[in-house]
């Protein structure tokens, strides 16, 4: 079920009121069976997939553990070790990520199989059946995989407690679409329930209450008038375009930081803290900075688990330039199945590539024209620039087809006619006058938590210090902000959070 | 922990206050929901008679008549589109705090096959309920998921984006009428929407209604036994199919099963006095003359089986005493002339529908201004509401000439004395107050409240002519002119009727040669008429547009050359005539056999002349009111004869016929050479020296090519975006050619119009259209043609070819469906995201996205369509 239904607004307080009342063992089986029951409000068959991956990744744990005592005990007695650990990791590896390139590549495989044939003139593949994407599955995998890989390396325990490691993977808050927990941060949150502290509840449905804003105010606003132009691309061009591009970046932001917003707030309701997944990224300084801050939990997980092991920096600049590359086109690929996904990841990639390339050269130049570098205006400048070059890689993630995204860039560089922001094109986009101030409001409000949290600044713990009147009026205030300025409910095609399909 | 604990509780019921009083605000408030909301504001124990279900019951029947006349406090409880469920739970919210004796419920919905209501009709039955187990029952009995009812049951997802869209009305808890004191009928309407009823008397098998509607009936019952209330059924006649009327058999069997009254009025109509071409302002509702006709049988009826207090007298009763909305409406006219009313003397008149004497002690107030020009010949009524039955009781109102001066008869036969004047144009004010009447003339008062005594009459008020009686035969059509008149059901001041100035109101459109004097063409064939030949630029059929018939009055002078070649089929050559049964007439130019042409002209009077195949022949004919006269080849054949037709308003054809319904029919292959048509009577001198030159011939008809294709994907934004692809698919009735389509679906939401190529002109719909309808895909093909496909999620590839009148569809690879449907010819062009409405506007704005769309020429054989259907995964992506 989605963060915005109806069935979550009945499902969460039930969860709620039932895993405070049950004793503190209990609670970890709760949140099993509610996790299942969330995950299958999409289609009951998923959960089959979500318990073999769990089943498949906790057995390698088992098989992983017993293998090394065992190649322990045989190197204690001066035996041969003959370690079997590896050959677990590769099983649990294939199997997961077979699953996944089944569910989530296999179409995109074959059309592009298909294409090929088509070119040199012989028949199309017509596989039997239709596959359809289970959702969150990449999520999941993902968490399942670092688990397998962190007991190989000895960096966590074996988990024997099969229920424990059930609830790790499926754990309902960050199940669908992250942040993209580790087993070392919350396998032993599970071990130790916290008691119920009302403080904690306020502050994670305030956490909560500030993603739904994000993803319902903004996200969903700014998604209308993307829509408008990215599906219908060649009605639009010049400004629009535009102004369609860096709203996407602030949909994409609203939607995704929003969602994890509401799972970590959920999760704090329950006492759990999941990991920071987004860091202020618009307020990055270059490419590599923005990718620090933009799905942390993702970009943590491609840095332990894909770009350490191929030799991270340790082999040399070119390496490691190739090793970058290589992780953001398996970004890109990652996020979807088709091929503006693969260009957006290897766009990324080039950037920062290049950006690392010229780091001194452009250091060089910025100190003989006497630019001073900690200075505000040379942050904002390397900001906007930051922001411009990655908006632009926006398009190809957003754009339904690579000609369509080639079409937009093309877009933005014609038909530059400023008259659409007083000729009344702008209310065309699918947003009326109030509508579009609402959305200003809502980015200005986005914007200047974001600089409070940029400047360090704790916003609950401040809020907290404030008065009761004060607390209260601005708590009803983001209440209703949500209540009546998101956009949800029957007419409105409750668009589904954009990365549920990744 | 304690003071946190109590800290948070008095948030929530901050939050809880805020809430409410938001809600409130937001609430959607529109008029059809306040007949559920006003009536708990009902005192209670105030309602004698519950009138439920859908607008059938809610806008047929006038609470406010019934009072006037019985004193009986009636309340309509319905919503529009009402289910019978609804229908229950109101009832049962109703009888909580009403005892009504009787309970009147229209069973309309029950003729309905829908499990569930409409998203948005739900929505506004369920949040105008009260809170409560019946509000949520109701929810998800009307809701097919039970999110949906979840939703409407909290309300804030379907309006909470109302914030910019208040009115005053929102902050006061107001839904519109709010005011009124009894509740009547929706803003009703004095339009006139002839429709056809079927006949109830006829044998219908009765036809299942659907479990849930037969189970809800039977529910109601109970409710109604349980409650002691009387139980009366009953269906308003409207357009019903026989589908729909055989569930209302089958209702009677229900309703004689349960021993519950079932006035089922497709069986009484006619005698109920409804006239179906008159008494209904659409399909299913009536207009004020039907609505009042249609209470009065109700209030018969209570009054005739249930001894139901009268409580006027009751002042204690909530409606006791109206005089407020009374004063509120004396300011509304009843009636309002809408244009200048020219007589021709012939059968054009007005009736107001106004009864000005139907009550002894009525009020009312009569404005005028008439152009007292004398008429030269003929009658000379201005107005009359006047009884002419009983020679003895000549009564009412009577404004005419005599003489060449105005007379006006007033109350019993009484004329007033009118002061003399030279003036053209007067204004007159007459005031009935009870018995007393003032009329002021050209500002000076004829009399003032002079006592007449005037027996009830019922007979209309009525402009250019009389009637014999209430509702009989009019007659007296005089050419006179009324060039504005007002009536309100209030007795004016004397110096309100002083300051009345008439309103300069538009000149009439005239019957065909009824002013010009001297003979005008009207009409000229610019090429031959080639009759029904595809292989000429040419339509099947000429519509001149002009009506010769409209009034008995119409003058004309017609002249034509045909050439007689008999071929199989219709071969009509002219025609203005009426195909009504019982009402044949007009005039009809056709040819009956290899070697005879027949020409009907007045009330169906018939002539044979002998032809030769190849041989032109000159036709001409003259009509001056009532006298027609033709001849043929010079030779005169009809002089003179009068006879004449009754007014119809077909307009002149050449190669087909209008039918009984005014459709076109008998589209015919003749050829008509030249034609001109005149406006008033030539001269027979000069007719006959008439010459009608050779006409060119049409140039040759080359069907266009339909090869076209969508540049990129088209996506509606439902406002004002569509892609036209400028071919016509119906450019000639014998065409192929085929179209492919990839449209982006999902069975959520309606993205409306995809494709269209359709005629909307009422009548004459036929073409292509392709359009989403809830979870259906519907396909409408040629004239008759349809094919409904359920939507599916992501993308349909559709393939349809056409070869002739053979349609045959193809969705993702395989065949969906053949269909067989004519199609006339139709010039409209491939629309992508929108419709042409009948006048050639664009409109049905929608959100449909057409991926890829391509038309070409010729048929595609089956097996290349499955395969050109195949869904295609890699275009859409890359």
């Amino acid at each position: 079920m989605l963060f915005n239904s109806i069935e979550f607004l009945l499902f969460f307080p039930a969860v709620l009121l039932i895993y405070w009342l049950i004793p503190g063992k209990a609670r970890m089986y709760w949140l099993l069976v509610t996790s299942y029951v969330f995950y299958m409000g999409w289609n009951p068959q998923y959960a089959l997939l979500l318990l073999f991956s769990t089943g498949v990744t906790w057995i390698s744990g088992l098989l992983i553990g017993w293998s090394r005592k065992r190649a322990e005990q045989r190197a204690e007695t001066g035996k041969k070790p003959g370690n079997l650990t590896r050959l677990w990791v590769a099983l649990s590896l294939v199997l997961n990520l077979g699953i996944l390139f089944f569910f989530k590549y296999f179409d995109f495989a074959v059309d592009n199989l298909n294409a090929l044939l088509a070119a040199t003139g012989r028949e199309a593949v017509k596989p039997a059946f239709d596959v359809l994407l289970p959702v969150g599955i990449s999520f999941y995998i993902f968490q399942a995989l670092s688990y397998t890989m962190d007991v190989y390396r000895g960096d966590v325990r074996v988990e024997k407690n099969f229920f424990k490691y059930a609830v790790f993977v499926s754990f309902f808050p960050q199940l669908v679409a992250g942040p993209i927990e580790r087993s070392s941060h919350l396998l032993p949150q599970f071990d130790e329930p916290k008691p119920f502290s009302l403080d904690r509840v306020r502050d994670g449905l305030l956490m909560m209450l500030w993603g739904f804003f994000q993803k319902l105010v903004i996200a969903d606003r700014a998604a209308i008038a993307v829509n408008e132009v990215f599906n219908a691309c060649e009605y639009y061009s010049g400004f629009t375009v535009a102004l369609a591009a860096v709203l996407f970046a602030v949909q994409i932001y609203g939607d995704f930081a929003g969602y994890s917003c509401i799972a970590i707030g959920a999760g704090q309701v329950m006492g759990f803290d999941l990991m920071k997944n987004f860091n202020q990224p618009y307020f990055a300084t270059s490419v590599a900075d923005f990718w620090r801050r933009w799905h942390i939990s993702l970009s943590t997980w491609f840095r332990d688990y894909l770009y350490i092991p191929l030799g991270g920096n340790r082999k040399g600049t070119a390496r490691k330039y190739v090793n970058q590359l290589i992780v953001m086109l398996v970004s890109g690929l990652w996020h979807g199945a088709a091929w503006t996904y693969i260009i957006w990841g290897g766009l990324n990639g080039v950037m920062q590539v290049a950006g690392g390339m010229t780091a001194k050269a452009r250091k060089t130049v910025r100190a003989k024209l006497g630019v001073k570098e900690n200075t505000l205006s040379t942050r904002l400048a390397k900001m906007l620039v930051t922001f411009v070059l990655i908006d632009l890689t926006w398009i190809f993630f957003r754009a339904n087809t690579v000609s369509d995204a080639f079409y937009i860039l093309g877009s933005l560089f014609r038909g530059w006619d400023l008259s659409v922001l007083t000729d009344g094109s702008l209310l065309r986009l699918g947003l009326d006058m109030t509508e579009w101030v609402v959305l200003g409001v809502g980015v200005a409000v986005l914007l200047a938590v974001g600089v409070m949290k940029e400047s360090g600044m704790q916003i609950r713990q401040w809020l907290s210090g404030q008065q009761l009147w004060f607390r209260w009026v601005m708590y009803l205030a983001a209440i209703f902000a949500v209540l009546l300025l998101g956009i949800y409910g029957p007419g409105y095609d409750a668009s589904a959070f954009i990365y549920f399909q990744f | 922990m304690t003071k946190k604990i109590i800290r948070a509780l008095a948030f929530l019921l901050v939050l809880a206050l805020v809430y409410g009083a938001v809600d409130t605000v937001l609430k959607i408030k529109t008029s059809d929901m306040r007949s559920i909301v006003l009536f708990q504001k009902l005192k209670p124990g105030t309602v004698d008679v519950v009138f439920a279900g859908s607008s059938h019951a809610g806008m047929n029947i006038n609470n406010r008549q019934i009072w006037e006349d019985t004193g009986i406090p009636s309340y309509n409880l319905w919503g529009g589109m009402q289910p019978i469920w609804n229908t229950y739970f109101y009832l049962k919210e109703c009888l909580k705090s009403q005892q009504p004796k009787v309970v009147v419920m229209d069973v309309f919905m029950c003729g309905n096959t829908a499990v569930y209501s409409a998203k948005d009709v739900a929505l506004k039955h369920v949040s105008a309920m009260p809170k409560g187990l019946n509000r949520v029952k109701m929810a998800f009995e009307s809701f097919e998921k039970w999110q949906d009812a979840v939703e409407a049951l909290w309300g804030m997802p379907y309006y909470h984006s109302r914030y910019d869209e208040l009115v005053a009305n929102d902050f006061h808890g107001l839904y519109g009428w709010d005011d009124e004191i009894i509740p009547t009928v929706q803003p009703n309407t004095d339009y006139v929407f002839p429709i056809e009823l079927l006949d109830g008397n006829a044998a219908y098998e009765p036809l299942a209604l659907t479990e849930k509607n037969e189970a809800y009936l039977r529910k109601i019952a109970d409710l109604c036994r349980a409650k002691n209330v009387e139980l009366v059924l009953t269906v308003a006649p409207f357009c019903a199919t026989e589908e729909e009327y055989r569930r209302f058999i089958r209702v009677e069997e229900i309703a004689c099963e349960l021993d519950v009254p079932f006035l089922n009025m497709f069986r009484t109509w006619a005698q109920m006095g409804i006239d179906p071409s008159a008494d209904f302002s659409d399909i299913g509702h009536f207009n004020n003359a039907g609505i009042e006709k249609y209470t009065r049988v109700f209030t018969d009826y209570l009054q005739e089986n249930f001894q139901l207090a009268d409580r006027r007298g009751d002042p204690t009763h909530p409606w006791y005493g109206l005089t407020e909305q009374e004063a509120a409406e004396a300011a509304t006219p009843v009636y309002e002339l809408a244009e200048v009313f020219r007589g021709d003397g012939a059968q054009k008149h007005v009736d107001t529908g106004v009864t000005m004497f139907r009550q002894r002690m009525g009020s009312w107030t009569l404005l005028t201004s008439v152009d007292t020009t004398p008429v030269e010949s003929g009658d000379t009524v201005y107005l009359s509401c006047f009884s002419e039955e009983d020679a003895s009781a000549y009564r009412g109102l009577l404004l005419r000439q005599v003489n060449g001066k105005l007379q006006l008869l007033l109350g019993g036969n009484e004329s007033v004395e009118l002061p003399e004047t030279d003036k053209q144009i007067v204004n007159l004010a007459i005031i009935k107050d009870g018995e007393a009447y003032s009329v002021c003339f050209d500002g000076q008062w004829a009399c003032w409240q002079e006592t007449r005594s005037c027996a009830p009459y019922s007979g209309t008020l009525l402009v250019g002519c009389q009637e014999l009686s209430a509702g009989g035969e009019k007659f007296r059509f005089s050419r006179t002119c009324v060039r504005d008149l007002e009536v309100y059901n209030t007795a004016w001041t004397k110096q309100q009727a002083e300051a009345w100035q008439p309103d300069a109101l538009p000149e009439p459109e005239m019957p065909l040669g009824t002013i010009n004097a001297e003979p005008a063409e009207v009409f000229a064939l610019q090429e031959q008429f080639m009759g029904d030949d595809d292989t000429y630029a040419q339509n099947a059929y000429i519509d001149t547009g002009l009506k010769l018939f409209e009034s008995p009055a119409t003058r004309f002078t017609l002249a034509a050359t045909i050439l007689p070649e008999y071929a199989p089929g219709d071969n009509v050559f002219l025609s203005c005539f009426s195909e009504v049964p019982g009402e044949y007439g007009g005039l009809l130019v056709r040819q009956t056999d290899e070697n005879r042409i027949n020409i009907l002209y007045g009330e169906n009077f018939g002539l044979d002349i002998p032809c030769e195949n190849g041989q032109e022949m000159t036709i001409l004919v003259t009509k001056d009111g009532a006298v027609c006269s033709v001849w043929v080849n010079g030779e005169k054949l009809v002089s003179g004869v009068s006879s004449s037709v009754k007014p119809m308003n077909n307009t002149l054809l050449i190669g087909a016929q209008h039918n009984s319904e005014g459709r076109i029919f008998r589209v015919s292959s003749t050829r008509v050479k030249n034609l001109k048509v005149f406006a008033g009577v030539v001269e027979e001198e000069a007719l006959l020296q008439t010459v009608l030159p050779e006409l060119p011939m049409p140039g040759d008809y080359v069907a266009p090519s339909v090869n076209c294709a969508l540049e990129r994907p088209f996506v509606g934004n439902g406002y004002d975006r569509y892609a036209d692809l400028g071919v016509q698919l119906f450019a000639a009735e014998e065409m192929a050619w085929t179209l492919d389509a990839v449209l982006k679906t999902t069975p959520q939401g309606n993205a409306g119009v995809y494709l269209s190529c359709f005629s909307e002109v009422p009548g004459e719909y036929r073409g292509l259209l392709i359009r989403q309808e809830n979870e259906e895909l519907a396909i409408l093909l040629g004239e008759h043609g349809s094919l409904r496909l359920p939507v599916e999620n992501g993308s349909m590839h559709l393939v349809i070819t056409r070869d002739g009148s053979e349609y045959a569809v193809y969705l993702n690879g395989e065949l969906a469906g053949r269909v067989s449907s004519s199609c006339a010819r139709y010039e409209g062009t491939l629309l992508a995201g929108a419709q042409v409405d009948e006048h050639g506007e664009l409109f049905r704005f929608s959100h449909s996205r057409v991926d890829s769309l391509r038309v070409t020429d010729g048929a595609m054989s089956e097996q290349d369509a499955m395969e050109a259907s195949e869904p295609n995964k890699i275009e859409s992506r890359f």
